[in-house]
């Protein structure tokens, strides 16, 4: 999935929206909960991490001068 | 002196020479309050500024006192900031102060709100330069002392808000002049990696000088170049650095920051867990709906006089087929007829036939003997009959017919 976490909730939010106004056809339904089912996934896992990374640069160094 | 003019004039000449002076315009006095007389109606501040030797009267407008955090009273030793020209009734000159400062602190403050003045003339404390903040930054720089108190309360924060991000710390000193250059480093170093995607500059509580070095105008312009955008965390909550009005969010402590750029991995979970439940809800009505549709149709009259229409249409299909079978049945019948006749007939035909009738055939080496062919005595021939097969040897001919005769 190329997505961000940030558009993939968009496009969870749009799904939503979209299956709530009732003017899907039921093929598009299933084809969306498919998709929403996907994003779902892909957000819950980006979250699912524990423990913080922290990483320290060396910043000491002087670029380019 | 060959003109007199009056007393006015004069002073309205003198009031001119002093406003057209570049140097008079804006100018930074400091000495030592005395006379103080706060204006109980008007507001305006009137009030001598002296040194071991001088004095030079001044003004200060309720416009600008009312910015002033402190009261002014006589012995105070303070900066003066303002333009100085002459008051035409008295003809005197005086100072009309648009700040003052208590000195000590007061230089470095006028230095202060000039570099504030100056940034904020660039534009570069404009709303409109602000850039946004990421709502889900998953990976964030921040610039402090790698030992500070800052530090520890960003992780903290950041290990209960939203664990599963990465802090990349450029540690920096954040305390006295030598510092600068390692701040402007790790500010630069932390916009230059490509996965940061917002700049938290912290340093933990202290005084006023502590944090001084924020007000640096070199650190100042690296944040505002900042390709990202940064959040400082360096003030105290009711004091501003220059480094306050340049980052894109000011959070007035270290955990302060790290609150405002994370969000609680918690509320997303229970957003994501609302968005499952919404979407599958709605899925399930909607086939829900459909399937009792379905079963509505199933059971409507309409449906149930489509399938009679529908026998009914069998039953006439059944007997178009019947019709159009005996039709054909009848056909194969005539047509078996006409070949059984054909056929007798075809038979009529065959020599084979004749022998029916009782004629025979002749065959000699295993050839029907022709009308033409002359049998020899002695010849052996083969006769056949309706019944048998006769070998012959022939005794004797007789001409019965001359050859080519009728």
């Amino acid at each position: 999935m190329n997505l961000s976490f940030e558009q993939a909730m968009e496009r969870l939010q749009e799904i939503s929206d979209i299956l709530s106004e009732n003017q899907v056809s039921i093929d598009q339904s299933l084809e969306l909960y498919a998709e929403g089912t996907k994003l779902i996934k892909f957000c819950s896992d980006k979250l699912k991490a524990v423990t913080l990374k922290i990483e320290e640069i060396d910043s000491e160094i002087n670029e380019g001068v | 002196m060959d003109k007199v003019i009056s007393v006015t004039s004069l002073n309205y000449y003198v009031k001119s020479l002093l406003e057209e002076d570049f140097n008079l315009a804006d100018i930074a006095v400091e000495g030592e309050i005395s006379n103080f007389v706060n204006h109980y109606k008007s507001g305006h501040y009137y009030l001598a500024l002296k040194d071991e030797k001088s004095l030079i009267k001044t003004v200060m407008f309720s416009a600008y006192n009312k910015k002033l955090n402190f009261v002014p009273e006589n012995g105070m030793k303070v900066i003066v900031r303002g333009r100085v020209s002459l008051y035409e009734r008295d003809g005197t000159y005086q100072l009309y102060a648009t700040d003052m400062f208590q000195s000590g602190i007061g230089l470095q403050h006028l230095a202060f709100e000039k570099l504030k003045e100056k940034l904020f003339k660039e534009g570069l404390f404009d709303e409109s330069r602000k850039k946004a903040l990421p709502p889900y930054p998953f990976s964030v720089g921040v610039a402090t002392s790698a030992t500070g108190a800052a530090l520890q309360d960003i992780i903290s924060v950041t290990q209960r808000r939203f664990p599963c991000a990465k802090l990349v710390v450029a540690p920096c000193g954040v305390q006295g002049e030598n510092s600068k250059q390692s701040i402007i480093n790790a500010i630069k170093k932390l916009d230059g990696i490509d996965e940061v995607e917002v700049i938290i500059i912290a340093r933990g509580g202290g005084s006023k000088e502590d944090m001084w070095v924020f007000n640096d105008e070199d650190i100042a312009r690296t944040a505002a170049a900042c390709r990202k955008p940064t959040v400082s965390a360096v003030g105290h909550e009711i004091d501003w650095t220059i480094l306050d009005y340049i980052c894109d969010k000011r959070a007035a402590t270290p955990t302060a920051a790290a609150e405002i750029v994370f969000p609680d991995v918690r509320t997303l979970l229970f957003q994501i867990m609302k968005y499952e439940e919404s979407i599958s809800r709605n899925v399930k009505d909607k086939t829900e709906r459909y399937t009792e549709t379905l079963e509505y149709i199933r059971n409507s009259k309409g449906f149930n006089n489509v399938k009679i229409l529908c026998s009914k249409s069998s039953d006439n299909l059944e007997n178009y087929y019947k019709f159009l079978n005996q039709t054909i049945i009848q056909k194969i019948d005539k047509e078996k007829q006409n070949l059984v006749y054909l056929a007798d007939k075809i038979d009529n035909n065959n020599p084979l036939a004749s022998l029916k009738k009782g004629y025979a055939l002749v065959f000699k080496d295993d050839k029907p003997v022709k009308a033409d062919d002359k049998i020899k005595k002695n010849d052996r021939i083969l006769v056949r009959t309706h019944l048998q097969e006769l070998s012959c040897v022939v005794e004797s001919t007789k001409t019965v017919r001359k050859k080519g005769t009728e």
